[in-house]
C-alpha cells in the first residue's frame, strides 16, 4: 500500500492518537501534504555534541518563556534569538550498566540500556554497546525509506579531535544494537568520502609537468632503441594531466566543495580550524544535498582536549572534575563551553547565509541543530538537566522561546524529532522512558 | 544414481607444420635443397619460423634419430607421404646440423633493454625506501610463539597484576568460565600478546580473531587505529577479520589485546587465509616471540606484468599500471606525511625540524634513485619543493609523490644505458635488483661513497652479505613458486568420497612441507644440484604423517614439521614428495601425463613445446579395468601424439607408485603395477627406467636439467635470458653445478654477481 493512499485519520487511528495530538503532527508536513507534493519543505538535522557537562549558571537561562536571557556561555546565540528553543528540565533516565559518562553519550541518542559488557568506567557496572539505534539515523533510515527524501549518504558523521578508539565513550550514533558509527573526523577523509580523489588528482597535477619534462630530460640521454618505453610513458603522463584536469565529477554538484587549505593535521592544537573545515564541509554536503541528516562530534566524552587557543593548557575532562569552588577552573570551563557556542554560531550563520537550493528561505529555516553534551555538569556526572539547545526552523518547533520540559525523560524529546518528521513512532529507546508520548514543541 | 566423471585435460601433441606447396620427389639428396623444397614455406629458410604458419624456430633437444623418424612419419603436415625415407634422413640431417641445435642463432636482441620495474620489484623497493629510515624489521633469535602477559584485572585497570608471562605456541584458546590459571580471578583478567608474523608468500592475507570478549588486533600498524577493533563486547561470538597485502619473507609487528570482563565465557582465537590456502589458526611456524619494527608495505593493486616468456617483465607500460603507480604514490605520500617526525627523527617543536626533514628528503631521493645526486637535480627535486609558506609535510607529501612517478625510480637500469657505461651505482643497482627485487640499502651508498665499490673483493663481499639477507631467500622462495609452477595454482583436492581424509589442511600442509624443505636444505644444509633434487628427506606433520601411514614421534608437537628419510619411505627424489605427486595429478586417478610433463621439463631439462592440439582424457572412454598405463598408452598411440609422448609417458610411467594423492602402492586393485619404461635421452641413448628411483638416476647423470634450472633461475634474477650477459659463463656454471662444485646458494650468488657487473671495470 502506498503511504498516498493512507488518510490522515487512520493514521492518527493506528497511532492511537486522539485529535488533541494535532498540533504537533501538524507540522510534520511530509506525512500528509510532502508524498503528494514533491516540493514540500526539507528538513534536516544536525546533531553538534560537546562534552564533560556545562556550568549550568552561567548556561541556563532564568527565565522560561520567549523573553529569555542570554547568559555568558549562551551569549553568542544572542543574534539567533529568535531561532533558538532552550529546552530545560529534560533528563536522561536512562539506567543500567555504564558510568554516567558512557550512559551519557551512547544513550544520548539511542534513549535505551547499554548491553552488559566489559568496559569499565569510573562507576557502576562495565558495559558494552547501547541495545538500539540512534535517533540521527533512525530519522535518517526514514528519509532514506521514501524516493523524494532520499539521498546519496542519508547521513554523514563528522568528528573533530575524536580519538581513534571505539568505545561507548567515543561514540553516539549507532546503526542498531551494537552497531556504532564511527564518525569521519578528518576533514580530508570526508572530503575523499563525498568528493572522491579531486584533491589527489589536483596533488598529482601539480607535479606532472616537473615529471614530464624530467621524462624528456632522462629519455633525450637514452639511446634511441631504449626511448621508445619512455615515449610511450610520458603519453601517459599527458593523458593522465587531461584526464585530472577535467573536472568532470564535480560538475553537476550544486556547490563546489570548499577549497581545503593543504596539510591541516589531526592535532590537538588544530580543533578550531579542523572544526570549522568540518562545518564548511557539512553546509556543502547539504548544499548538494547529500545527506538530510549530520552529526558533529567535538573530541568525546572524557574529552581531554588541551584548549591552547584559549588559554587554556589544562585537559577539558580533568577541569571538569574540579569542585565549584575552585574558580579557576570554573572560569575556565565557561570559556570552554562560550567557544563551542561560539562554533554553533559560525555553523549556524553559514545555514543563514546558504539559500535552501530549490525552496525558499535559507538553509537554516529547513534544519534544525541541535547543541547537546553528555552530561548536565562535569563534577557531579548527572544526567539530569542535559543541555539541549535547539536552533533553526526544520522541523517546525515553536522556536525564540525557553521552554520547561517538566523533568521529562529525554526519550520523549527524540519522539518528537522523529514525529516532526513524518515518522510518528510509538516510542524510541526504551518504551517505559517514551510514556507520554513526544514533547509538544510546537 | 552415479555421476559420470569426466577429465577434462590437455593432452599433448606435437605441433606440426602446415602445408607447402612441396614439389614431391626430387631426386638428388640435398638435405639444404629438400628442406627449401618441402619444409621453408612453413619454417622459414633457416628455421627460423614463419607467421601464422610455424611461427616458432625449429629447435630442440632431440636425437637425430628421432628427428628422421620424426619427420619420416609426420612431415610435411599436410601430406606426410611427400617425404619418405633417405629424403626424410637428409632433411633431419641439415636441419640438425645446421640450426636444431643451436638456439643463439634465433636470440633476438638479446641484449638489456630499459625495462620498469615489476610490481615484485616496486613493491619492495618502496618498502625498503621506507625502511631505511624506519629500520629493517629483522627476527635476530627465532623462537616461534607469541609472549603472552597474562593479567588480573580490577575496575578501570585492566592490568592490575601481572601473573604469568609465557610463550604461546598459537592463539586458540577456550578458557570456558575459568580463568588460565586457577589462581587467577576467572571474572576478570586480560591478556596482551605480542611479537611478529613472518609469512612466507607475498599477497593478500586475511586475519581473523574470534572471541565473545574485547579484543584488538594490530598487524604491521602499531600506531592510529588498530587492524581489528572489537574491545567493546557485544555479549555473543563475534568474529572480525582484516585484509592486508603482505610482502613474504619478511616479519611484521602483531599484537593482540584481549580483555575478559564479568562476560560468562572466554575464549580466543587468531587464524589467518593465506594467498594459496584456507582459514587455519595461525599455525605456530610463522609466530615469533620477537616484536619487530612496523613497515610500510604498498597497497595498491596492480595490474598483471608481462610474463609472455615465462617470467615476469616490466616491458609495457600503459593506463592501468600508471594510475595504479600514481595511487601508490599516493599513498606512500600520505605515509611520509603522517610519518614525518618518526622517519626524520625529529619532533613537531623541534628547531631543526626543517632541516632534518631536508636531510632525510634527500637520502630518500637519493636511495630511490640509486645515485648520488648533482647539485641540479637536489634543486630540482628536493630544495626547491621546500618554502617558507610550505609546510614542511606537505613539501614532503610533493617529493615522495614525485619520486615514487619518477623514471629515475621506476627504470633502474636507465643510468647505465644512458651513459653507456657500468658505474657502481649501477653495479649496486643491479645487485639490489638481481638478489633482493629491491633497491640497495645504506650499506651500499657508503660502501659506494668511500670508492670501494670499484674493488671485485669489495663487491663480492657485499654480494656475499646480501645473499645472507632474508630478501634473498624470499626472492628464491619466490622462484621456486615459478619453477615449480605453484605460483597461481590452487591447492591440490581430491574426490571427496575415495579420499575423504585428504582435506584441504592437508594440502596446505603438504605445500608447506615442500617449501619447508626446499628452504631448509638451500639456506641451511647448502644444498647442492643433487641434493636439492634426490630431496633425502621430506617434512611431516603428524596430519601428514597420519595420511601417509607413516610413523611420527609421539613426543613432537602435532602442528611441528620433522624431516623424515625419504627413502625410508619408498620416496626418491624431488619429483616424489606428495604435494608434487598430488598436484599432478586428477580428482581420483593420478596421472602420467601431467607427471611426465613435470619430470621431464624439471627434472631432466627436457624441452617440450606446447600441443597444438589439444585431445581431452576421458576416463569413461575406457575399460574401467584398465589401468592408467593403459589408457594413456591407448590414448597417445598415433605417431603426431608420440613424438612427445614417447618422453612425457616414459617418464610419467615410472610414478605409477604413487596414486592419486601421493601415496604408495604396489599394487593397482589386483593387478601389479608396471614401473619400467623406455627412455629415449637427448643423446640417442634407449636406457630403461625402472621407477621414481630410475628417473632420479637418469637426471643425476644428465646435464639437461641443470642446465634448464640455471636458465630459469637467471631469467627470474636478472630479469633478462642468460645469453644476454657475456660474463656469465653457461657451459661452466652448468658442469660445476652437475658434479657438485656449486652449492645453489652460489649459484645464485654467481648468477646476480656476474650479470650485474656485466660491462663493469673493476678496480684492483
Amino acid at each position: 500500500m502506498n503511504l498516498n493512499s493512507i488518510n490522515r485519520r487512520s493514521v492518527l487511528k493506528s497511532l492511537g492518537l486522539s485529535s488533541l495530538s494535532l498540533p504537533i503532527l501538524s507540522q510534520s508536513t511530509s506525512l500528509f501534504s510532502a508524498n503528494a507534493d514533491k516540493t514540500a519543505p526539507k528538513q534536516r538535522l544536525i546533531v553538534m555534541f560537546s562534552p564533560n557537562g556545562t556550568i549550568p549558571d552561567q548556561f541556563w537561562p532564568e527565565t522560561i518563556g520567549e523573553d529569555f536571557e542570554h547568559k555568558t556561555i549562551l551569549k553568542p546565540l544572542e543574534p539567533f534569538h529568535d531561532k533558538l528553543l532552550i529546552l530545560r528540565n529534560l533528563h536522561n533516565k536512562v539506567r543500567g550498566d555504564g558510568d554516567n559518562h558512557m550512559r551519557g553519550m551512547s544513550c544520548l541518542l539511542t534513549g535505551i540500556e547499554l548491553f552488559p559488557g566489559n568496559v569499565m568506567g569510573g562507576g557502576n557496572t562495565p558495559s558494552g554497546w547501547p541495545k538500539g539505534i540512534s535517533i540521527d539515523r533512525e530519522i535518517s533510515n526514514h528519509l532514506q525509506s521514501q524516493p523524494h527524501t532520499r539521498t546519496r549518504f542519508g547521513a554523514l558523521h563528522f568528528g573533530v579531535g575524536v580519538q581513534d578508539t571505539a568505545d561507548p565513550w567515543t561514540r553516539m550514533s549507532y546503526n542498531g544494537p551494537n552497531q556504532p558509527v564511527t564518525p569521519l573526523s578528518d576533514p580530508y577523509d570526508a572530503y575523499r568520502k563525498m568528493y572522491g580523489n579531486v584533491r589527489d588528482k589536483k596533488k598529482v597535477r601539480s607535479i606532472l609537468d616537473d615529471l614530464n619534462a624530467d621524462l624528456h630530460k632522462v629519455a633525450n640521454r637514452l639511446p634511441e632503441s631504449d626511448r621508445k618505453l619512455l615515449i610511450e610513458h610520458s603519453k601517459l603522463v599527458q593523458r593522465m594531466d587531461k584526464e585530472y584536469e577535467d573536472g568532470s565529477s564535480l560538475s553537476n554538484l550544486s556547490a563546489p566543495p570548499p577549497d581545503l587549505p593543504e596539510g591541516i593535521r589531526n592535532l590537538n592544537e588544530n580543533i578550531p580550524q579542523l572544526g570549522r573545515l568540518q562545518i564548511d564541509l557539512l553546509v556543502n554536503s547539504f548544499v548538494n544535498d547529500f545527506a538530510r541528516v549530520a552529526t558533529l562530534q567535538y573530541t568525546k566524552s572524557v574529552g581531554q582536549a588541551k584548549m591552547n587557543w584559549l588559554d587554556i593548557e589544562d585537559a577539558h575532562h580533568t577541569l571538569s572534575h574540579e569542585p565549584n569552588n575552585n574558580k579557576d577552573a570554573y572560569e575556565k570551563l565557561v570559556r570552554i563551553n562560550t567557544w563551542f557556542a561560539e562554533e554553533l554560531a559560525y555553523l549556524l550563520k553559514k545555514l543563514e547565509n546558504t539559500p535552501e537550493p530549490g525552496q525558499k528561505g535559507s538553509m537554516l529555516d529547513h534544519t534544525l541543530v541541535i547543541w547537546t553534551n553528555e552530561l548536565g555538569k562535569g563534577n557531579t556526572h548527572t544526567l539530569d538537566h542535559i543541555p539541549f539547545v535547539l536552533a533553526g526552523n526544520g522541523f517546525g518547533f515553536r522556536m525564540g522561546r525557553s521552554m520547561s520540559c517538566e523533568n521529562a525523560p529525554h526519550n520523549r524529546f527524540l519522539l518528537s524529532l522523529a514525529h516532526a518528521v513524518g515518522h510518528p513512532l510509538q516510542s524510541f529507546g526504551n518504551p517505559k522512558l517514551s510514556e507520554g508520548g513526544p514533547l509538544i514543541l510546537s | 544414481m552415479l555421476l559420470k566423471r569426466y577429465y577434462p585435460y590437455l593432452l599433448f601433441v606435437l605441433a606440426s607444420s602446415t602445408s607447402s606447396q612441396g614439389m614431391g620427389m626430387t631426386k638428388p639428396l640435398d638435405g639444404k635443397k629438400l628442406y627449401a623444397q618441402n619444409c621453408a614455406e612453413c619454417h622459414g629458410e633457416q628455421g627460423e619460423g614463419v607467421e601464422d604458419e610455424y611461427s616458432k624456430p625449429l629447435i630442440g633437444d632431440w636425437p637425430v634419430s628421432k628427428l628422421i623418424h620424426y619427420v619420416d612419419k609426420t612431415m610435411p603436415d599436410y601430406d606426410p607421404d611427400l617425404v619418405k625415407g633417405k629424403e626424410a634422413e637428409a632433411i633431419s640431417r641439415f636441419v640438425f646440423e645446421t640450426f636444431y641445435q643451436k638456439p643463439e642463432l634465433f636470440q633476438k636482441d638479446s641484449k638489456i633493454q630499459l625495462a620498469r620495474l615489476t610490481n615484485r620489484q616496486f613493491r619492495q623497493s618502496v618498502a625498503d625506501l621506507f625502511a631505511q629510515f624506519m629500520g629493517t624489521p629483522r627476527i635476530y633469535e627465532y623462537k616461534t610463539g607469541l609472549k603472552g602477559k597474562y593479567y588480573n584485572a580490577e575496575g578501570m585497570n585492566k592490568k592490575k597484576k601481572m601473573h604469568t608471562e609465557r610463550v604461546d605456541p598459537k592463539i586458540s584458546f577456550d578458557f570456558g568460565g575459568k580463568a588460565p590459571y586457577k589462581e587467577m580471578n576467572p571474572k576478570k583478567f586480560s591478556i596482551y600478546w605480542e611479537g611478529s608474523i613472518l609469512p612466507r608468500e607475498s599477497g593478500w592475507y586475511e586475519f581473523f580473531v574470534k572471541s565473545p570478549n574485547g579484543f584488538a588486533l594490530r598487524i604491521n600498524k602499531l600506531d592510529g587505529r588498530p587492524s581489528i577493533d572489537e574491545r567493546v563486547t557485544a555479549g555473543v561470538i563475534r568474529e572480525s577479520k582484516a585484509k592486508i597485502f603482505l610482502l613474504g619473507g619478511r616479519p611484521y609487528p602483531l599484537r593482540l589485546d584481549y580483555h575478559k570482563f564479568d562476560d560468562p565465557n572466554a575464549s580466543i582465537e587468531l587464524s589467518w587465509r593465506t594467498p594459496v590456502g584456507q582459514k587455519e589458526i595461525i599455525p605456530n611456524e610463522f609466530l615469533f616471540t620477537t616484536m619487530v619494527n612496523q613497515s610500510y608495505i604498498p597497497q595498491q593493486k596492480l595490474p598483471p606484468d608481462d610474463s609472455s616468456q615465462g617470467y615476469q617483465r616490466g616491458i609495457q607500460v600503459d593506463q592501468s599500471w600508471d594510475e595504479a603507480i600514481t595511487y601508490a604514490a599516493l599513498d606512500a605520500a600520505r605515509y611520509a606525511t603522517e610519518k614525518i617526525n618518526q622517519l626524520a627523527k625529529t619532533k613537531d617543536n623541534d628547531k631543526d625540524r626543517k632541516k632534518k626533514v631536508m636531510e632525510i628528503a634527500s637520502k630518500f631521493v637519493r636511495y630511490a634513485f640509486r645515485q648520488k645526486l648533482s647539485e641540479e637535480d637536489e634543486n630540482f627535486f628536493i630544495k626547491s619543493r621546500f618554502n617558507e609558506n610550505t609546510p614542511v609535510h606537505v613539501s614532503i607529501e610533493k617529493i615522495v609523490l614525485m619520486t615514487i612517478k619518477s623514471p629515475r625510480f621506476l627504470y633502474p637500469e636507465w643510468q647505465a644505458l644512458a651513459n653507456k657505461k657500468t658505474d657502481s651505482y649501477a653495479v649496486a643497482s643491479r645487485l639490489a635488483l638481481y638478489m633482493w627485487d629491491s633497491i640497495p640499502d645504506n650499506h651500499i651508498h657508503k660502501q659506494i661513497e668511500v670508492g670501494h665499490f670499484r674493488n671485485k673483493g669489495h663487491i663480492e663481499s657485499q654480494a656475499k652479505r646480501m645473499l645472507q639477507d632474508p630478501r634473498s631467500k624470499a626472492k628464491f622462495n619466490d622462484f621456486m613458486l615459478h619453477w615449480l609452477e605453484m605460483k597461481t595454482k590452487e591447492l591440490p583436492s581430491k574426490n571427496t568420497q575415495r579420499y575423504s581424509n585428504f582435506t584441504p589442511a592437508l594440502a596446505l600442509d603438504l605445500r608447506r612441507s615442500l617449501f619447508r624443505g626446499i628452504e631448509k636444505a638451500i639456506w641451511e644444509q647448502n644444498a647442492d644440484w643433487h641434493n636439492f633434487i634426490s630431496m633425502p628427506s621430506i617434512q611431516f606433520n603428524d596430519r601428514m604423517a597420519n595420511y601417509y601411514g607413516l610413523p611420527f614421534p609421539t613426543e613432537i608437537n602435532a602442528s611441528v614439521f620433522v624431516p623424515l628419510e625419504s627413502k625410508k619411505m619408498g620416496r626418491s627424489g624431488l619429483h616424489t614428495h606428495p604435494y608434487i605427486l598430488a598436484s599432478h595429478s586428477y580428482a581420483e586417478e593420478s596421472s602420467p601425463i601431467h607427471r611426465g610433463v613435470f619430470v621431464s621439463r624439471k627434472i631432466l631439462g627436457r624441452t617440450l613445446r606446447p600441443p597444438k592440439e589439444a585431445v581431452s582424457f576421458r576416463n569413461a572412454d575406457y575399460d574401467p579395468n584398465w589401468t592408467m598405463r593403459q589408457k594413456v598408452t591407448a590414448l597417445t598411440k598415433p605417431a603426431n601424439c608420440m613424438s612427445c609422448h614417447d618422453l612425457i609417458n616414459a617418464t610419467g610411467f615410472t610414478l605409477e607408485g604413487f596414486d592419486t594423492t601421493g601415496r604408495t602402492r604396489t599394487k593397482l586393485g589386483t593387478k601389479p603395477l608396471d614401473l619400467s619404461s623406455k627412455y629415449l635421452d637427448e643423446n640417442g641413448n634407449e636406457k630403461k627406467l625402472n621407477g621414481a628411483q630410475g628417473l632420479l638416476q637418469e637426471a643425476l647423470n644428465s646435464t639437461g636439467s641443470s642446465k634448464y634450472f640455471i636458465e630459469e633461475l637467471c631469467k627470474h634474477l636478472a630479469k633478462h635470458p642468460i645469453q644476454s650477459y657475456s660474463n656469465i659463463n653457461f657451459l661452466e656454471l652448468s658442469k660445476m653445478l652437475s658434479s657438485k662444485k656449486l652449492t645453489i646458494k652460489d649459484l645464485y650468488l654467481k648468477i646476480a654477481m656476474q650479470a650485474a657487473t656485466e660491462d663493469f671495470i673493476f678496480n684492483n
